[in-house]
């Protein structure tokens, strides 16, 4: 989408500098446009040493949410580069075709010629620069989101609804209790806001003296998620192995995702009598005292019980999202705040002269 | 020596004359003081060389006589359907097998040979001996016959300790011995049971539940029992039907007993489910299921098979809620199938639990 709006606004510009080329264009605007241009350059030469600079100094932040932070000023700051670096590029081309439609349309002194091959020789020299950066700016913006995956997940995170999710292994989190009846009225009241508070505390009510059916806690699952803006399910029995620790914890039975039938009766009974049973997990003997193996049971999913409660589960990423998120609003907030502390404060000095440096942008270690 | 070796030679004789003139009463050989009178008087001996020889010998059927009579009892066991549930239930009769020794009895007759030319050549004459038998030869025989119900007798089936009732039933209250559930497999079709009565030899009853699966062929194995086949006593067709049910034209529906609130963990419940055919087509061997998380609920089979347009048939499970379940609620769904398909029909039932 970038490019193809770099290169609607190139061809409009081209156009409108072609008419302008027409005009009355002096060499003296030819000359002015190339020192701005220059000065641009340099600018982004400036920035991108510094934005060497600190990927080298970003694994020697203090801690893992320091690192983290720096990690994402530095991946915002090296894409703003990188638009940057095209945009010049792009001006670059434009100030050539400049040029050329002068020389074209004006008898050129002699002096003129010179400061033109001078500038279009700089102009080559800039365009390689330019690619090399942009080649160095792609390489730092790889090793960096390289960096950010390699964060762990937090411990827990709290969506967007208040409800705490805990880590239950490094693939996913789980809501830290079956949900509560004031998590799913808030669920609901999210999702339907049309519903009165009468509504609510009948829904609510329903939902602690009679528990959800499986459509009804798949509901609920999607509906969070649709919240949240991750995928939200039901813990499948796989995950259960993980969970050994969560079952001290609950004092319900919970819906299990019932995407397979187990054992070879409940195969032919789906086969022979079109029957898809639920499943459940009853750690605690919540709903009977003999416990099956791994305390999971066939139940029928339009079944519900007080005793039957259920937890969320999400993948990993949706806690590294959300830790994301949360660092990324302290950014812009510290961001908009030295804007405005940089509009209150005196202008900002001119920029000095740029200097041929070498501008390679290091790997961090 | 001389002297004394002619007595003994006398003797001998005279004695041999002697027992030859006793009547006896074995073998006809013997002649009775009558006939020796007979003789006497009125044969007309020629000479001492061509005597007339007397035998006794076997004329005419007369009648066969029961000469002992043995009796052996044993038990026979087939299963029937009793109670107003219609369940299984085994049922014992003691069968008599009576021994007879039997004799067969004929005529006697005494046969006079009088000889002609010589010894070999004559003439037979036959007078009837009255009063007199002749017996033949004896066999046993033996009659299998019913001897009444086992009654009211403690018998063991698969080690568990029932009695029968006044008609030979094996009473099965608490349904301990769960006939119908040894079949919810749906891979099972046979099943052993053991009848031990005391002084009486065990029985085996090797139970089927033969219905159509899936495959072509279904054939009857040797060691079953048309008689101890579990559908056949019920009374239900389960023979694959050539034209497809009109699976919409079932009505289902679940009865529990009249006065039944509500079910109590540990006690046994029954449930019926009825269907009716208001369809143009029989249904062909129809089944339906039981799903339930718990397990007294769960994979029970009702039965029914061809059901005739125009037909109800009903079956019942005797169900049970485990004393373990510790939910108010128990609920279980009815499922069904025939030969062809899935009928989409399904039964809900949430029962009130109590414990």
């Amino acid at each position: 989408m970038r490019l193809l709006l770099s290169i609607l606004l190139l061809l409009c510009m081209v156009c409108a500098r072609a008419q302008e080329a027409v005009k009355n264009s002096s060499f003296q605007d030819i000359m002015n446009d190339f020192t701005a241009l220059q000065e641009r350059h340099t600018a982004n030469q400036v920035t991108l040493t510094k934005l060497g600079s600190d990927l080298r100094d970003l694994p020697k932040a203090a801690t893992p949410a320091d690192f983290l932070k720096g990690a994402l000023k530095l991946q915002k700051r090296i894409i703003d580069a990188t638009a940057d670096v095209q945009r010049e590029n792009d001006n670059q081309v434009l100030f050539k075709n400049d040029l050329t439609l002068y020389s074209g349309n004006h008898k050129l002194l002699k002096q003129e010629q010179t400061y033109l091959s001078l500038y279009l020789d700089n102009l080559q020299k800039y365009g390689r620069e330019q690619e090399n950066a942009k080649r160095q700016l792609q390489q730092a913006l790889q090793s960096i989101n390289a960096s950010i995956a390699k964060v762990p997940p937090p411990a827990e995170f709290t969506c967007s609804q208040g409800i705490v999710f805990v880590l239950y292994s490094p693939k996913g989190y789980i809501t830290q209790t079956p949900l509560t009846k004031e998590q799913y009225r808030s669920i609901r009241h999210a999702c339907s806001p049309e519903l009165s508070e009468e509504e609510l505390d009948r829904d609510q009510e329903h939902f602690v003296k009679e528990g959800l059916t499986l459509s009804e806690a798949k509901i609920v699952a999607a509906s969070l998620g649709h919240l949240c803006g991750f995928n939200c399910a039901l813990p499948n029995e796989e995950q259960l192995k993980s969970l050994g620790n969560y079952a001290l914890t609950i004092k319900q039975a919970l819906w299990l995702d019932n995407s397979t039938n187990k054992t070879s009766k409940d195969r032919e009974a789906l086969q022979r009598f079109g029957m898809t049973m639920a499943r459940i997990w009853d750690p605690r003997a919540c709903l009977a005292k003999t416990a099956g193996k791994d305390a999971v049971h066939n139940e029928l999913p339009w079944m519900n019980y007080p005793e039957l409660g259920l937890a969320l589960v999400v993948d990993a990423s949706a806690g590294k999202n959300a830790m994301l998120a949360e660092i990324e609003l302290e950014i812009a907030e510290e961001m908009e705040e030295t804007a405005n502390d940089t509009m209150a404060a005196d202008p900002a000095p001119q920029p000095e002269e740029s200097q041929a440096t070498d501008n390679t942008i290091q790997e961090e270690n | 020596m001389n002297k004394l070796l002619s007595s003994i030679f006398l003797s001998l004789l005279a004695c041999t004359i002697f027992a030859q003139q006793q009547p006896t009463e074995d073998d006809g050989i013997g002649l009775s003081q009558e006939v020796m009178q007979k003789l006497l008087d009125g044969v007309n001996f020629r000479d001492q060389q061509h005597t007339a020889r007397v035998t006794r010998c076997r004329g005419t059927y007369l009648r066969t006589e029961i000469r002992d009579t043995s009796s052996e009892y044993a038990l026979q066991a087939e299963i029937k359907i009793v109670g107003d549930d219609r369940q299984p239930a085994f049922v014992l009769k003691k069968i008599e097998h009576k021994t007879l020794t039997e004799v067969r009895i004929y005529e006697a007759l005494l046969r006079i040979f009088t000889p002609g030319k010589d010894d070999d050549h004559g003439t037979y004459d036959y007078e009837r001996l009255d009063g007199e038998t002749w017996e033949g030869e004896s066999n046993q025989r033996v009659i299998t016959q019913d001897a009444g119900p086992l009654a009211d007798t403690d018998v063991m089936v698969n080690g568990i300790l029932l009695k029968t009732d006044a008609n030979g039933i094996i009473h099965d209250t608490e349904n301990q011995l769960n006939i119908l559930d040894k079949f919810d497999d749906l891979g099972i079709r046979l099943f052993d049971f053991t009848i031990d009565v005391p002084g009486f030899d065990p029985i085996n009853i090797p139970l089927t539940r033969t219905m159509p699966q899936r495959r072509q062929s279904d054939e009857m194995r040797i060691e079953e029992d048309e008689k101890f086949e579990i559908l056949l006593a019920y009374g239900l067709d389960f023979a694959l039907s050539k034209k497809k049910p009109e699976q919409d034209a079932l009505q289902c529906k679940a009865t529990l007993p009249k006065d039944f609130a509500f079910a109590t963990a540990g006690e046994a419940f029954p449930l019926t489910i009825t269907v009716t055919n208001s369809g143009e087509t029989q249904t062909s061997c129809l089944v339906a299921r039981s799903f339930s998380r718990i397990d007294g609920l769960d994979g029970k089979l009702f039965y029914f098979g061809a059901i005739q347009p125009g037909e109800t048939k009903s079956f019942t499970r005797i169900l049970r809620v485990d004393e373990n379940e510790k939910s108010n609620a128990a609920a279980l769904e009815i499922r069904f199938s025939d030969s062809w398909s899935l009928p989409k029909q399904r039964i809900p039932l949430r029962l009130t639990l109590i414990h």
